[in-house]
């Protein structure tokens, strides 16, 4: 565990902060959207925040690798064709992220930037530029939502790395803990405002920790049983092939997962003129497998969902990644279409081989 | 005159919801300027799941398909023009007709894909301003009168019948609720001639001749015992094969036994649409007005946010040689754009103001969540070509539209089928369920790159989906020519081996439709709800020498 | 590469087209100042308004120009079928992993090639004839499905000029054809070779590749990490990134193409890598 500064700074005084944040460049926070949800959205005003949420149902990946990004843009002129790559990178802050968002962040930064190949001169310019230019200001979950299960893993209620700042609600004050030189950066611009915190805080700190870790909810996520047999390979046919039929083929769980970051690239206009962009995309639909001329090695649905579990949870990829591919958000649970979610795939997987239960139909706890 | 794209500034911090404009299901979801959407989670239909096509919604805001600017025809090219030029061309153009040929020589397409305010305006342009009543929507297509419902029910279902639907393929949230049960611990029975994909979740599937289907429906709904809340889901499979008159008497019995029937409309607000009257009311219907104009009755066409030319190419193609003008108003640059005389820029669902109504009957309102990329929308577009020709529209306000909206209930009457015949094997059906294949929605967003109906970029030239085991026994193998015989034609078309299609079925998807019946006699006609129909035929098949 | 020019394509004019078989054609571009590749490496080949796709480079590295065969399969290679020479394609590259060949000099080599998977080994088969005298004998079994099929047939006497032995087959011939009707396969029985010194480079359709590799090591008794193949997925970034050309753990656009067979069996336990 790096050493972490600890400071404390009165609730009025952050939302002070954020004004100044917001008026320089692009603050980025929850802000409640007509139904009652919460959705992180660029904030010019601080009082449009809202604190009454446990989760957004979109992770905030969407101003790392926005859903739809202009690449490059081409045109003739004279003739001559003119190609120039776009790099938009705003100077931005995030306040209000959850843990395991951040660690989708790290996680995805990891792939990014080419440090899963050893080949940082792989390094892609665009994400990377956007999250140079990122600050995080995250903010530790004291009461998780039914659907979480970020405790299975690794992906929260609390962090120790990936974030700039990490605000802990302690009634009158946010416990402030400082994980980079950017968080540094904030508490000596604002000296007046950050207080040295005292042991006590952060004593409370550690028995809120503890706290919330008890009330987690009911959907389990058996990461290291999973993870041995997928790596070990021989988890009956029949158990994707379950799965594969409940399967709906929506995508979402890929659109909302926070450490998912496949995508598809598009050329939109004619010869003379257009761009080439960027679209997110899910490898659960059959058109992300085909190769040219028709051919697809991964044609059945339970073949796809195979792939999506084993990028998510095989030893080869943790070797590769530094961690299994799930946060435990507990987005998946909400958005899947057909009820096979992560937590329920995983349990299938696991009873499996303890009572071939995967004959019976699984049902949702 | 291009409207930039950014308007980061102008949208609201506390959203709206919009609604999802692909099928019938009608989920609410947030729609931003950057090019991405969010499924509403406290609605009821969507609860933050969406399907495939309702993510990929979303590439509409940056479609290359967007119809920016009102073109004009001129010297066979169309060419951008101006607003005022454009309203002031259609306006003379449909006054000169109408009062050369009279009202009823204008035909006009309404469309499931516009608010119900739209439509409403439509029909009120159509009847006070050009004083025609053939005014109908291909998006009628496979459309049945029915009850209403609501989606929260159907997850709190103990037994659920699907008649002939394949909602997973094509009413995906439909079928969120149907497995949401099935994990509740629901029974699921399948009546149906192919094996759509939640069959293998069903404790009873009824895999019938498609000639018994019918038949085989009521007796299962006799013989069943109902327990807890039952529900019946059918869609326009069973309309499209001619058997409207006799579904309604399934239904009837279905619920006199307190079986609850679901309809699952297949486009976003075709309740909503058939409710503002445009269907057939004394006036010719969509398939008619073609029809017409191919034999040079009907002069011109009035088409908002529809295009012929997905589902009848053919018909369209020759009814667009008689007609002297089309006027297209559409957010899309549809095939129906490049043969129009003028054409006029529309807006999507999400730029909007108004409502839709989904398959349930919920009707829900629509807000523009973003700027909209060209400078009239529908109902001003139409009020002011309304002027144009001297009478002025009412302004579609909620009371108005309120007072408008009308229930249709057209008398059936049933059609005489085909009869199974021992020289000919196997039947030849429609399969309904590729519906978004080839349409402009499917083609405005990038639907193709993802979509299970990817097939059908191996088929260009369409497909035949025959049996596995079939087609082993034939010695047939994929994209193989096969030649289909039946007692009034024959066709060849390349074979598609999967389990889909149950044994002694062949099916074929809803895009090849004309281009099979005109090989097989031509489109057939249920007059009494203006529908054209694909009966199941008996066919024999052979592998092409 | 440096990291400003990931996603950002080189403009160069098409020199040259020229047929080959039905639906085939290749295409000779310029080096961009600076471009040097080595054998087994591909290019992501970006026609502006249609797309990018990914393509192996056909010619030896110390050839002067860029020679690419494209076979018309899709939306992409469609439209670059109809350019004519003059007009300008992007290239992106070169991309990927090389076929180890240094470390085996004084080697007999044997390629298959089924159908259009000459072309990523034409580069080698090149590279190993300019330096002819470093390697034993030189095999290319290659099958098509037609003889009309057969990829390169006016090099095949340059190539046998300079010492190598080629074997064809077709799976149907015509009233011309007189050799050997079958798959690449069933060529396996007539070469004679030594199989503790023998190199294999193996390349064509998935299902070719599998029993090709598998007869190698099984039949002829080449060792398992000395047959070399180079898979095909359909990869929209050729970078590690968007995801699509990953077979079980490894990304085949910068763990491969070019793969061993062990690899290969190690990928199979996960995935289908075919």
């Amino acid at each position: 565990m790096p050493d972490l500064t600890y400071k404390k700074i009165g609730k009025e005084d952050l939302m002070k902060i954020l004004q100044e944040i917001a008026n320089e460049e692009e603050l980025i926070a929850p802000v409640e959207m007509f139904g009652g949800e919460a959705l992180f959205q660029p904030v010019k005003d601080v009082n449009d925040i809202t604190f009454n949420y446990v989760n957004t149902l979109f992770p905030p990946k969407q101003f790392l690798l926005p859903r739809f990004e202009k690449i490059l843009t081409y045109k003739k002129e004279d003739g001559k064709l003119k190609v120039e790559e776009i790099i938009e990178a705003p100077k931005r802050t995030i306040f209000g992220i959850r843990s395991c968002d951040v660690e989708g962040i790290r996680y995805s930064e990891f792939f990014y930037s080419g440090k899963m190949f050893q080949r940082e001169d792989l390094a892609d310019p665009h994400f990377m530029a956007r999250r140079n230019n990122l600050t995080i200001i995250s903010v530790a979950c004291l009461n998780p939502a039914p659907t979480c299960f970020c405790v299975c893993c690794d992906g929260g209620p609390f962090l120790e790395r990936g974030f700039d700042l990490q605000l802990t609600d302690l009634g009158e004050y946010w416990l402030c803990e400082v994980g980079s030189e950017k968080g540094t950066a904030i508490i000596e611009k604002f000296p007046s405002f950050f207080i040295d915190a005292e042991e006590k805080d952060i004593q409370k700190r550690k028995e809120l920790e503890d706290k919330v870790l008890e009330k987690f909810g009911p959907y389990p996520a058996f990461s290291g049983a999973t993870l041995r047999r997928i790596t070990e390979g021989n988890i009956p046919r029949e158990v994707w092939e379950s799965l594969g039929e409940r399967c709906i083929v929506c995508g979402g769980w890929q659109l909302l997962c926070p450490l998912c970051f496949c995508y598809t690239v598009v050329d939109i206009g004619d010869e003379n003129e257009g761009y080439r962009a960027r679209i997110w995309d899910s490898c659960h639909y059959e058109g992300y497998h085909r190769l040219a001329g028709g051919p697809n090695p991964r044609k059945g649905r339970d073949r796809r969902r195979e792939r999506c579990i084993f990028h998510k949870f095989s030893w080869q990829y943790v070797e590769r990644m530094g961690r299994h591919g799930c946060v435990g958000c507990g987005r998946c649970v909400i958005t899947c279409m057909g009820y096979v979610h992560m937590p329920q795939t995983v349990w299938e997987i696991r009873s499996a081989f303890r009572e071939e239960s995967y004959k019976k139909e699984a049902k949702v706890r | 005159m291009e409207i930039p794209v950014e308007s980061r500034e102008l949208s609201q911090l506390k959203k709206q919801p919009t609604i999802c404009s692909f099928c019938g299901c009608g989920c609410g979801l947030y729609f931003f300027s950057e090019g991405f959407l969010v499924p509403a989670q406290n609605h009821p239909v969507s609860r933050g799941k969406l399907c495939l096509r309702g993510w990929s919604y979303a590439d509409l805001r940056f479609t290359p398909k967007r119809l920016k600017s009102p073109l004009i025809r001129r010297n066979g090219k169309l060419e951008a023009a101006s607003w005022e030029e454009a309203l002031n061309t259609a306006g003379e153009a449909l006054k000169a007709i109408r009062d050369k040929y009279g009202g009823d020589a204008i035909g006009v397409l309404g469309s499931a894909r516009a608010s119900v305010e739209d439509n409403f305006t439509l029909y009120q342009f159509a009847t006070k301003v050009l004083g025609t009543k053939n005014i109908d929507s291909f998006y009628r297509l496979g459309f049945f009168p029915s009850e209403d419902f609501s989606f929260p029910d159907l997850e709190k279902a103990e037994q659920i019948i699907l008649l002939a639907c394949d909602i997973a393929e094509r009413h995906a949230q439909a079928a969120s609720f149907v497995t949401g049960a099935l994990a509740r611990g629901a029974f699921l029975y399948i009546i149906d001639p192919r094996m759509p994909q939640m069959s293998k979740l069903a404790s009873i599937h009824i895999q019938p001749s498609p000639f018994e289907l019918l038949k085989e429906a009521e007796k299962f709904i006799e013989e069943l015992e109902v327990r807890g809340d039952c529900y019946l889901l059918y869609s326009s499979e069973i309309i499209l094969y001619g058997w409207a008159c006799e579904a309604r008497k399934v239904i009837e019995k279905a619920i006199t036994k307190g079986i609850k029937p679901l309809f699952l409309c297949d486009y976003a607000n075709q309740k909503g649409m058939v409710k503002m009257g445009i269907h057939p009311q004394g006036g010719l219907s969509f398939y008619e007005i073609l029809d017409e104009a191919r034999k040079g009755n009907i002069k011109a066409l009035v088409i908002m946010s529809d295009n012929p030319s997905e589902r009848f190419p053919q018909l369209f193609k020759e009814a667009r040689e008689k007609l002297e003008f089309i006027l297209v108003i559409d957010p899309l640059r549809t095939d129906a754009v490049e043969v129009s005389d003028v054409a006029l820029p529309g807006t999507f669902f999400f730029e909007k103001e108004g409502s839709t109504i989904n398959a349930e009957g919920r009707r829900q309102a629509l807000h523009p969540t973003v700027t909209p990329q060209v400078e009239k929308n529908e109902i001003e577009t139409l009020i002011a070509l309304g002027e144009k020709l001297g009478v002025s529209l009412p302004f579609p306000s909620g009371e108005l539209v309120e007072m408008e909206m009308k229930e249709w209930k057209p008398e059936l009457s049933p059609t005489t089928q085909h009869t199974p015949s021992p020289d000919y094997p196997f039947t030849l059906l429609l399969d309904p369920s590729y519906i978004w294949a080839g349409t402009a929605m499917a083609q405005a967003t990038f639907i193709y790159n993802r979509e299970s109906s990817i097939i059908l970029s191996d088929f260009p030239e369409g497909f035949v989906n025959i049996n596995s085991e079939d087609a082993k026994e034939l010695k047939i193998r994929d994209r193989m020519p096969v030649k289909i015989e039946t007692p009034l034609g024959s066709i060849t078309l390349p074979a598609y081996t999967t389990l889909r299609a149950g044994k002694g079925v062949l099916l074929f998807p809803l895009y090849l439709w004309e281009k099979v019946a005109e090989k097989l006699g031509g489109v057939e006609f249920d007059k009494s709800h203006g529908m054209p129909i694909f009966k199941p035929i008996p066919a024999r098949i052979a592998k092409e020498e | 590469m440096k990291q400003e020019l990931l996603f950002l394509p080189t403009l160069v004019t098409i020199k040259e087209i020229k047929p080959e078989i039905p639906a085939v054609a290749t295409f000779r571009l310029p080096k961009p100042d600076g471009f040097s590749h080595k054998a087994g490496q591909f290019l992501e080949v970006s026609l502006f308004g249609k797309g990018e796709v990914p393509i192996s480079i056909s010619s030896p590295p110390s050839y002067e120009d860029l020679l690419l065969t494209i076979r018309n399969s899709g939306y992409v290679t469609g439209a670059i079928h109809k350019l004519k020479e003059g007009d300008v394609l992007g290239i992106r590259g070169p991309l990927g992993n090389t076929f180890p060949y240094e470390e085996y000099e004084g080697w007999d080599v044997i390629f298959v090639g089924g159908g259009i998977g000459l072309a990523p080994l034409r580069s080698l088969l090149w590279e190993m004839l300019y330096h002819r005298d470093k390697f034993g004998r030189i095999l290319l079994l290659y099958g098509a499905r037609s003889p009309a099929d057969l990829l390169y047939p006016w090099q095949y006497e340059e190539f046998e000029r300079n010492g190598v032995e080629i074997l064809l087959t077709v799976d149907r011939g015509d009233e011309k054809w007189t050799g050997n009707v079958g798959v690449v396969t069933t060529l396996f029985d007539k070469v004679k070779i030594e199989p503790e010194r023998t190199v294999a480079y193996v390349c064509g359709p998935p299902i070719m590749i599998r029993f090709a590799m598998r007869d190698l090591v099984e039949k002829i008794g080449i060792a398992p990490h000395n047959c070399i193949a180079t898979l095909e997925r359909h990869m929209k970034c050729g970078v590690g990134k968007c995801g699509h050309c990953v077979i079980a753990e490894k990304y085949v656009c910068i763990d491969g193409p070019v793969f061993r067979y062990p690899e290969i069996k190690m990928l199979e336990r996960y995935d289908d890598p075919w």
